[in-house]
């Protein structure tokens, strides 16, 4: 015990000395971050922060000035072209190389979410924007990129604030991708819409009408069954899930099989959050309704109940004709669909272009 | 003074040290007893795995698993006179998870206890709305406020067929009614170090005894259906024994 007091002192004082110096070295790159606190509505999980790519101050500014920024494109485009805020971050949809059409996910309370896209197959977030710089999307040319950051007025201090980098022409264009994507996605972590009129009834700010309240009471029952997969707060269950949407399956529809090459996998897809989905029209995975009129009908009606890995909350007995909605049902439904809409969150000016 | 002050600070760090160390870790030189319960999955004897059909339940059908997430509630030991020893309030498992087939008690004590027994499910103190901490595991076992609220017990999913051909099945519990209890004899001696325990759940447990749960007759799907619901939560009670 009396020996240890004494150990406790060298370890306390070499702790000491070791901090002077990382001080040090921090005053000669004018690095230093503030830790930038990601808020937590109440009642919902933790975000899930990798110690790699910790979210600052500085980060989420540098990542919301690229977000918005065509300098990282050889074509005009930024993230915010198709991931504009207006629209809750999502435009409609895009051609993919393979000339299908993938539906845009909107971007919001995705630091809440254990994994990234329509297929899952973004395992970490931080490096999801990397594909970005592909001729696909941005067809970044890197050498030009590196002289716009090094002219621009901003760039070079906000690139040292952020990650002490002193000249991004002194690192590789690996690493300045990398750093780039993490600013990006430090931003991304920061946009959280948790302000509808559902959180506001929650919150008993605000009353349901009678018919978005008997929406609610089929959306949150066996009658209408969606909360099984699309549950509060973050209206995603983040499972895997194929709705018999098909029955039989090809090309992009194989869905999470195409990652994970598992056939218990095909027809699989992210259960999307299901906020703000009156903006982000047309909808899943390759936008194929363009209403929540006919999403509510397919529900209703339109279920493949042979499709291979159907789940199993899709073909209950009674679900065998259908969820036999009256029209004025399904109407309710769609009004508390609605509910879902955050308006203060598409002109939250933290989250605005900054130019 | 300052000498002084310093000598106070570092008791203080020497104290927590040891507190910390009672509560979680090895302290050097004292031997800590912890006890590892490790949960299996099987079917009459097979391991389990998901998504693979093969598996044959009493009334006759072949069935395969999706997705199988329950909750064990008050984790006790029971000791020689029958008093029980809480161990751990609730576990939340996921068969697909192995990172939750593990519920590692740190502070257990060297008995020797006659069994241990637990609920599936939550108690009703638990079982309420917003109750559990806000994972992303509690949020979807959560029962809708609009159904009565809390938290699903038991969400287990698969396949099965029959002579018409393929169908889901959906077996979930829910509401305090329909909470099971499985209490499970077996000489467990605790003893320092690091102790194990082997619990298998048996999924054709389910579907056997008391009653013999026939998709066809009691429903494929128990939401909703509170006879399902009994019946299943009645089975429960045996669906784990000890290796
Ligand atoms: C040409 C259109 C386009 C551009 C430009 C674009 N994205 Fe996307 N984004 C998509 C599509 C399409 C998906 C869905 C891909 C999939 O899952 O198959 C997506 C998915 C995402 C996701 C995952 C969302 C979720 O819910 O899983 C994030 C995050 C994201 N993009 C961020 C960005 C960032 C940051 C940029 C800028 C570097 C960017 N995107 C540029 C089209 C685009
Ligand atoms: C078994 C899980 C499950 C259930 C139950 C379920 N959904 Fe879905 N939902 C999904 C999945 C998975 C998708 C994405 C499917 C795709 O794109 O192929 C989806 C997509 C949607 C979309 C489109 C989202 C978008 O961004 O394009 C809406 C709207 C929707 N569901 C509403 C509902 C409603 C309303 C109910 C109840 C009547 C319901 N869902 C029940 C899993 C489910």
């Amino acid at each position: 015990m009396y020996l240890l007091i004494p150990a406790f002192c060298l370890t306390f004082f070499f702790n000491s000395c070791t901090r002077e110096n990382e001080e040090e070295i921090i005053a000669n790159n004018q690095y230093q971050t503030v830790p930038y606190h990601i808020r937590v509505p109440s009642g919902w999980p933790e975000p899930s922060i990798p110690d790699f790519n910790q979210t600052t101050v500085e980060g989420v500014r540098l990542g919301r000035m690229l977000f918005y920024d065509p300098i990282l494109s050889s074509n005009g485009l930024t993230c915010s072209s198709c991931h504009p805020q207006d629209r809750a971050f999502a435009v409609p949809f895009r051609i993919n190389s393979r000339n299908e059409v993938v539906s845009i996910p909107p971007i919001m309370n995705l630091a809440f979410n254990p994994d990234w896209g329509w297929k899952g197959q973004d395992l970490v977030l931080d490096h999801l924007p990397l594909t970005d710089f592909s001729p696909e999307f941005f067809n970044t040319n890197m050498d030009t990129l590196v002289s716009r950051i090094k002219k621009h007025n901003l760039y070079p201090l906000y690139f040292r604030e952020a990650f002490g980098i002193g000249d991004v022409a002194n690192i590789s264009h690996s690493e300045l991708q990398h750093k780039i994507s993490y600013a990006l996605i430090q931003f991304v972590r920061t946009v959280i819409s948790d302000n509808s009129k559902f959180d506001k009834v929650m919150r008993r700010e605000a009353a349901f009408s009678p018919e978005e309240l008997s929406g609610a009471n089929i959306f949150f029952t066996e009658k209408g069954d969606c909360f099984h997969c699309h549950g509060t707060p973050l209206f995603t269950n983040n499972t895997f899930n194929n709705t018999g949407l098909d029955s039989i399956l090809s090309g992009q529809n194989l869905g999470r099989y195409l990652f994970t090459g598992l056939n218990s996998d095909k027809g699989k897809f992210s259960s999307p959050s299901l906020r703000n989905i009156e903006l982000t029209a047309p909808y899943m995975h390759d936008s194929r309704f363009n209403t929540l009129e006919e999403v509510v009908e397919f529900y209703n009606s339109g279920v493949r109940w042979n499709s291979p890995n159907i789940d199993p909350v899709m073909t209950k007995p009674f679900k065998e004709y259908g969820l036999n909605l009256t029209p004025s049902e399904k109407s309710d439904l769609i009004s508390f669909l609605k509910t879902l809409t955050d308006t203060s969150f598409l002109t939250n000016p933290d989250y605005a272009n900054p130019f | 003074m300052r000498l002084r002050l310093l000598f106070f600070l570092l008791l203080i760090a020497v104290i927590n040290a040891c507190k910390k160390d009672d509560e979680q870790s090895v302290a050097p030189g004292i031997v800590n007893t912890s006890l590892n319960i490790e949960i299996s999955y099987e079917v009459d004897g097979q391991s389990l795995r998901f998504d693979t059909s093969g598996y044959t339940c009493d009334a006759g059908y072949n069935y395969s698993v999706s997705r199988l997430w329950y909750y064990l509630g008050n984790v006790c030991m029971i000791r020689q006179d029958s008093s029980l020893e809480l161990l751990k309030n609730f576990h939340f498992a996921d068969a697909a998870d192995a990172s939750t087939s593990q519920i590692a008690i740190s502070n257990a004590k060297e008995e020797s206890y006659i069994g241990l027994q637990f609920l599936i499910g939550l108690d009703s103190l638990h079982n309420q709305p917003g109750y559990l901490p806000a994972t992303s595991q509690n949020l979807n076992m959560e029962w809708p406020v609009m159904m009565g609220g809390g938290y699903h017990f038991l969400k287990f999913e698969g396949h099965f067929s029959d002579s018409s051909g393929l169908h889901g099945f959906a077996m979930h519990l829910g509401t305090n009614n329909a909470l099971g209890k499985c209490v499970i004899y077996h000489p467990i001696l605790i003893q320092s170090g690091t102790n194990k325990l082997r619990l298998a759940m048996n999924l054709n447990e389910w579907f056997r005894n008391p009653f013999l749960y026939d998709f066809n007759i009691d429903g494929n799907y128990s939401m909703g259906n509170m006879a399902a619901m009994m019946k299943l939560s009645q089975n429960g009670n045996d669906v784990f024994i000890v290796k």
